[in-house]
């Protein structure tokens, strides 16, 4: 993964976990005070809510002549109306479009209003959705100040028709119907929302039992238990039943009273073939056989019919996974909590606080059903339909939980664990069938998690061997090609790295990346022309100073230095002070031993340039801007400079900078003897 | 030399995660800067045995699929070590942490100075009691200042309310010492002294390190209490704050206090309430009200299995009268699995919900939706964006809804805008797509944009013409829109901003820059370079008027403000390696919302500070409206991303 999706990764984890993110921010209101200025006075409005605001929409809803405000909320109430109460008295006039040859909404419509003595008109244009996620009412508002009067209302309807309509007082309500020319009064009800009592808003407490049907059951990872023998038992079901793995504690009242319920319910449980296995969590000894037999022997003074046992190695925390990737708000496992495990040992649902035994039967019996089924028994019983039913998360989810936790051993172990499950069974299922597919789509994910898994353990040969795993599976995988590229080129097996890559151009010709990819593998295996022929058909993709500057540096390598120049002068062609290339082509026109090739003053205004963009803080480009002021005379400024450059390589800690350091009071020495720098090597180049 | 290294196998990293790091410091920030482990009450172990027992009371539904009981107070596990899910994103915040880098320290400095600004702020909440001993701790004996509330003259008033403003040179009589201090914090408060709900907040957008221990900061800042008379006073200002060092572990203090922004709102004669909340007596009589509308994302998060996709809460709402009596009635999408809501507006004012009547009760996800008159017979009907797909409904005029039409796309949608772009008498609707369907994990709330900067792996919008008989085709390539068109997009709006007759397009892109389509004939060109209106941040939503009265229409587009962004990416040690003009977007990315003043033709002018309306923090849908009646159009912006405990911020 790359460190910018993990980053997002980690970001979703912390939002997921409630973490707060510019959160309790207050609600701007912005009064236009005139002279193109406006006053911040959401306080005073009382609009300044701490809540996080999401749409908003507005009409007058009480008809008392001013702006009234919907919005939608995070937190908070998700819909909210504040009514309008403003003590002014200011005149207000409200507007219907109606269109006849144009639409019949009029959207698009911009309606003037002539004010009395006043040369320009009030705009506003019927919109549908603005803000954002909204829409606000269709009739048009506007508040007249303390206007003498209106002269005249002129309609452009859309497509750009203007026709004036007369007759409207201030303070009333008009419907403009296309082509009348005549304005039609509107009269609101006579009974007013002005009336509706203030409500400021209470939310209900939230709630931390909750209840989830997993939409696709998912795969239990192997976890086990120690019983009241003292034996190691493996969490699985019985023969055709189903397991329901409770979280419990001698201290936990509602743990308890949980368990008597389910104990009274015995035999409607057991008719439902429901086994309960009670694992008790509380602070354990060192002897797991005697806390299990001590609980066992609790549980008989409660007469509780189960089975008792205590967890043995991760089982907590791979429950505890389990339960944060089905549950988006991210919350510790609380006790008592229940996993109903299928007779297939497949995690069906997952309760978090207690739950009735009528429930557990019921959900019980989704066993073999479908998803449309699961998602109805998961959703609360509110009514609705779905446009789009939605289809669960795949077994690989719980895997990718894991692996954000950087646990690459569990994270191994389990997506084994599926695969041990997936591959048989995509043997034996109807290859049309969704089942199929998600199998399917299941095993690509895992042979390709393995895959980099390999990879990033430096097992070369197992990272290709599991990503040709996916290539078999789904031949269109692209990605995957490219690492099969990069890991072949990890063993230096260039042949294979083309194969790869030229099938990637074979689909895609232009893709610059795996242009200059497949450039790197030429210059590798020594054939520079091809390199530099691919570099040209990158950059008609994609002309950008890195691809430039990396062109550089081939010439460079080919001992090309006028070709070198021209891609540095490309690149900042593009960006003007595109430091690396500024850096180069200054040292190239600073320290050449040919006068020819040598131009101190630009080279100086270069290296400065370098310099400036990076805030003088890279020794590097400070040596080139030394070298470069002593080719153009400024000693005094070229040792200033190197001086600081050398002050910045004792800072680092690179050891890269113990080298620059050294060089760089060499040439030190010769700008103290008024000296310039040349640097040799480049003689060489052509 | 610096050797060019031969760097062809692609190493994007270095590029795309350092750009992360705007948006990750105001993570850090707002958050401890130790390294941004997990919170502390993860850290904290849970004590289990007898003691923690607690009262129980059963609930019958507890555990249900109806409405939770809430009352069941649960237990911890002994064993249960938190995992860390945070490990990967510690090399990134490591950037402004002062662990790791000495140079970050004005991050720690920042919050040392929050934390005693907010200690201040207990003392400033009861101003009647403010002494010179109170404020003594917090300051340097030869602290001095000028006044805090400069004199003003009088810019606005609407018979109401009264706004007065300071030029930067009222200055007036220096302040010294804790008495001096005491004596400018009570002339402040002096408008609602004998008041109450005296609140100060800062957001401190600058840290100014300086040589001897002293550091300046830079700080937006509003004050405001109510009065006897239940008028709330607003006072907002910025300050310059130095500050001295505190040795070892003790707080800075201030060493003076210099404003130069200086605005307070003040009742007029009348005074009086502005805005009162009302939902629940409109809405309250419903059982959506209690069972549903009490409840917040925060709630629903908890209780919903992760892949039907509660996220991040970003649902529009339409206001429209869709039965025909004359009286806007509103539909409210909801979060997956919870049914969207229709409310009639009853003739007292309530709102009756009649969604599953209206056969609109929908389960999915649903952002926007539109409610208009698509095929031309007097009535409202509906389009309604559900997760990728768009649903057309047609009312039958009594509010009854049948399905006519269901367009899917590959993109997570978001707002829609409709208007008739080829004048030829029925409106068009402009979908807007945010990211690719695919790309966002279950339950989560980023999708992973690239570029930070101007991201272009988002997913495309859709012009959608209307041809009649229900029949909506994709014409968005046809008609020039399909340029830029794989970002991130929130929001667009039609105007008509060249006065042509036809309807311009302004679409708004989160992680990026926007694109103003001007509309020429029903072809779009992509003008937005020439008007310089691409506002590079993260927009959000946007909003037409002409709020100078000139006869052009103007435009507001609403970003994300970020205080933390502000002080990080004016630093000097910010990006080392970056060029200007990268350091420059992220600069901007922070700065907020832009105001663009039409100029006439294709120009606009960025008259954004000076009309002094970017602080809109993270700001989501914004919009003109008079709300005074004064003739003139204001803005209200909603905003805040995502709350849990107090951030300190202002």
């Amino acid at each position: 993964m790359l460190l910018y999706d993990r980053a997002w990764t980690a970001l979703n984890q912390m939002l997921r976990a409630g973490r707060a993110f510019s959160g309790n921010e207050r609600s701007c209101a912005f009064l236009n005070t005139r002279g193109g200025r406006f006053a911040s006075l959401s306080a005073t409005w009382n609009l300044d809510f701490a809540d996080d605001g999401r749409g908003m929409a507005s009409c007058d809803w009480d008809f008392d002549g001013d702006l009234d405000i919907w919005t939608t909320n995070r937190t908070g109430p998700p819909v909210r109306l504040m009514r309008n109460d403003h003590p002014g008295r200011q005149g207000h006039l409200s507007l219907l479009l109606q269109g006849v040859r144009v639409n019949r909404d009029a959207i698009g419509g911009r309606v003037e209003v002539y004010l009395r003595d006043e040369a320009t008109p009030l705009l506003r244009t019927r919109h549908a959705g603005d803000g954002f996620l909204s829409q606000s009412s269709k009739w048009l508002h506007f508040g007249l100040g303390d206007a003498n009067g209106i002269d005249k209302i002129v309609v452009r309807w859309p497509g750009g028709e203007a026709e004036t309509f007369a007759g409207t007082n201030a303070n009333g309500r008009y419907l403009l119907v296309e082509g009348s020319g005549r304005a039609k009064q509107w009269q609101s009800p006579t009974i007013r929302a002005t009336e509706l009592a203030e409500a400021p808003f209470v939310p209900q407490k939230s709630t931390e039992v909750a209840r989830a049907v997993l939409l696709r059951p998912a795969l239990l990872p192997p976890i086990e238990y120690v019983d009241a023998e003292g034996a190691r038992r493996a969490v699985v079901p019985r023969d055709g039943r189903s397991l329901l793995v409770n979280l419990w504690a001698p201290w936990c009242k509602p743990c308890l009273t949980e368990l008597a319920a389910w104990r009274r319910s015995q035999a409607e449980l057991d008719a439902a073939r429901i086994d309960v296995l009670a694992i008790c969590v509380d602070e354990p000894s060192n002897n797991p056989a005697a806390d299990a037999a001590k609980h066992a022997k609790s549980a008989e003074v409660l007469k509780l019919p189960f089975a008792i046992g205590v967890p043995a190695d991760d089982l907590i925390d791979m429950l505890e996974v389990f339960q944060l990737t089905y549950y988006v708000r991210q919350s510790p496992l609380p006790i008592p909590s229940s996993f109903l495990i299928d007779p297939d040992g497949m995690v069906s649902a997952i309760y978090k606080g207690p739950i009735e035994p009528e429930q557990l039967v019921r959900d019980a019996w989704l066993y073999g059903a479908g998803t449309g089924e699961r998602v109805a028994a998961s959703i609360p019983s509110y009514g609705g339909r779905w446009i789009d039913e939605p289809k669960g998360m795949g077994l690989f989810a719980v895997a990718s939980k894991l692996l954000s936790s950087g646990d690459l051993e569990s994270t191994n172990r389990y997506v084994r664990h599926i695969l041990a499950y997936v591959e048989p069974k995509l043997t034996m299922v109807d290859q049309d069938s969704q089942e199929w597919r998600d199998l399917k789509s299941d095993a690509i994910k895992c042979y390709d998690l393995l895959g980099r898994m390999a990879f990033d353990a430096g097992k070369m040969h197992e990272a290709i061997a599991r990503f040709e795993q996916v290539l078999n599976a789904d031949p269109q995988a692209r990605a995957v090609r490219g690492e099969i590229v990069r890991a072949h080129l990890a063993l230096n097996q260039l042949e294979q790295a083309t194969r790869h890559v030229e099938a990637l151009l074979d689909a895609r010709r232009d893709d610059p990346d795996n242009l200059l990819t497949l450039a790197g593998i030429r210059l590798q295996m020594k054939q520079p022309a091809e390199a530099i022929a691919l570099f040209e058909e990158a950059l008609n993709v994609r002309d950008d100073v890195q691809t430039r500057y990396r062109f550089a540096a081939v010439y460079l390598s080919q001992s090309m230095l006028a070709k070198a120049v021209e891609q540095y002068r490309a690149a900042l062609k593009i960006q003007p002070s595109f430091p690396p290339a500024a850096n180069d082509l200054a040292w190239v026109l600073a320290t050449h031993p040919a006068d020819r090739v040598r131009n101190g003053k630009e080279a100086v205004a270069l290296a400065r340039a370098a310099c400036q963009a990076t805030g003088e803080k890279i020794p590097n480009y400070l040596n080139t801007l030394a070298v470069a002021l002593a080719e153009n005379g400024e000693f005094d400024e070229a040792i200033d400079v190197g001086r600081r450059a050398l002050v910045l390589t004792s800072t680092g800690g690179n050891d890269k900078n113990g080298e620059l350091a050294e060089l760089i009071r060499t040439r030190l020495e010769l700008f103290e003897q008024r000296k310039p720098f040349r640097d040799e090597s480049l003689s060489k180049l052509q | 030399m610096h050797r060019p290294r031969n760097c062809l196998v692609r190493s994007p990293v270095a590029v795309v995660g350092a750009t992360m790091t705007i948006l990750t410091c105001s993570l850090a920030a707002s958050c401890s800067l130790s390294g941004c482990s997990a919170d502390s009450k993860d850290a904290t172990p849970p004590t289990p045995g007898p003691a923690a027992a607690v009262p129980f009371e059963p609930k019958p539904g507890a555990g249900t699929s109806e409405a939770p009981a809430g009352a069941v107070e649960l237990g911890t596990i002994a064993g249960l070590k938190p995992r860390d899910f945070q490990a990967h994103i510690k090399d990134l915040t490591s950037k402004t942490d002062a662990a790791n880098d000495a140079t970050w320290d004005t991050e720690v400095f920042y919050d040392a100075t929050s934390g005693q600004l907010k200690l201040l702020g207990k003392v400033f909440a009861h101003p009647a009691e403010l002494t010179a001993e109170k404020v003594a701790p917090f300051i340097l004996d030869e602290f001095e200042c000028g006044a805090l509330r400069p004199d003003c003259d009088d810019a606005y008033g609407d018979g109401a309310l009264i706004v007065r403003r300071a030029g930067i040179e009222s200055i007036g009589e220096r302040r010294r010492g804790a008495p001096g201090f005491a004596a400018a914090l009570a002339d402040l408060t002096e408008p609602y002294r004998d008041g109450k709900d005296i609140r100060w907040f800062f957001k401190t957008i600058r840290v100014e390190p300086l040589e001897n221990g002293r550091v300046d900061t830079t700080a937006y800042f509003e004050a405001n209490g109510t009065t006897r008379q239940g008028f709330v006073v607003q006072q907002n200002a910025t300050w310059h704050l130095q500050w001295q060092r505190g040795a070892a572990d003790a707080p800075p203090k201030l060493a003076s206090i210099k404003v130069e922004r200086y605005e307070e709102i003040l009742p007029d004669k009348s005074g009086g309430r502005f805005f009162v909340e009302v939902t629940e007596s409109v809405m309250g009589g419903s059982d959506a009200w209690q069972r549903q509308l009490t409840f917040d994302d925060n709630h629903w998060t908890g209780q919903f299995e992760a892949s039907l996709g509660v996220q991040q809460a970003n649902h529009g709402i339409a206001v429209a009268d869709v039965n025909g009596d004359g009286l806007d009635d509103v539909y409210v999408p909801q979060p997956p699995g919870l049914p969207n809501l229709l409310f009639i507006h009853q003739i007292d004012g309530t709102a009756k919900e009649v969604a599953a009547e209206a056969g609109l009760n929908l389960l999915d996800v649903t952002r926007s939706v539109l409610l208009l008159d698509l095929d031309n017979d007097g009535d409202q009907d509906a389009i309604i964006a559900v997760s990728h797909s768009v649903v057309v409904f047609e009312n039958d005029g009594t509010a009854k809804f049948f399905q006519k039409a269901i367009i899917d796309t590959p993109s997570r949608l978001s707002s829609m805008a409709a208007a008739d772009y080829d004048n030829d008498g029925d409106v068009d609707v402009y979908v807007c797509g945010y990211d690719p369907i695919t790309m966002l994990g279950k339950g989560d709330v980023f999708s992973n944009p690239v570029p930070y900067e101007d991201a272009t792996n988002g997913a495309p919008n859709f012009m959608l013409r209307n041809d009649g008989d229900w029949a909506f085709n994709d014409v968005t390539e046809r008609i020039g829109l399909n340029v830029r068109n794989t970002k991130f997009t929130l929001t667009a709006g039609f105007e008509d901003y060249d006065n042509d007759g036809d309807q311009d397009l302004y679409v708004v892109n989160d992680f990026g820059r926007n694109v103003l389509f001007r509309n020429d004939g029903g072809t779009f060109v992509d003008i937005t370079r020439a008007a310089k209106v691409d506002d590079p941040g993260s927009g959000m939503s946007v909003s037409w008027g002409d709020y100078d009265r000139d006869g052009r229409m103007d435009l507001y587009v609403a970003n994300m403000f970020s205080s933390a962004g502000n002080r990080i990416a004016f630093r000097p040690n910010f990006k080392p390696g970056a060029d200007e003009e990268t350091v420059g977007t992220l600069q901007r990315h922070a700065r907020g919302n832009s105001l663009f003043r039409s100029l006439g033709g294709d120009e606009f002018d960025d008259v954004s500070v000076e009309a002094d309306v970017t602080m809109g923090r993270w700001a989501w849908a914004s919009k003109f409206m008079d709300l005074n009646n004064d003739g003139w159009e204001d803005i209200y912006v909603v905003n805040g991303f995502y709350s849990s405990e107090d951030t300190g911020d202002l």
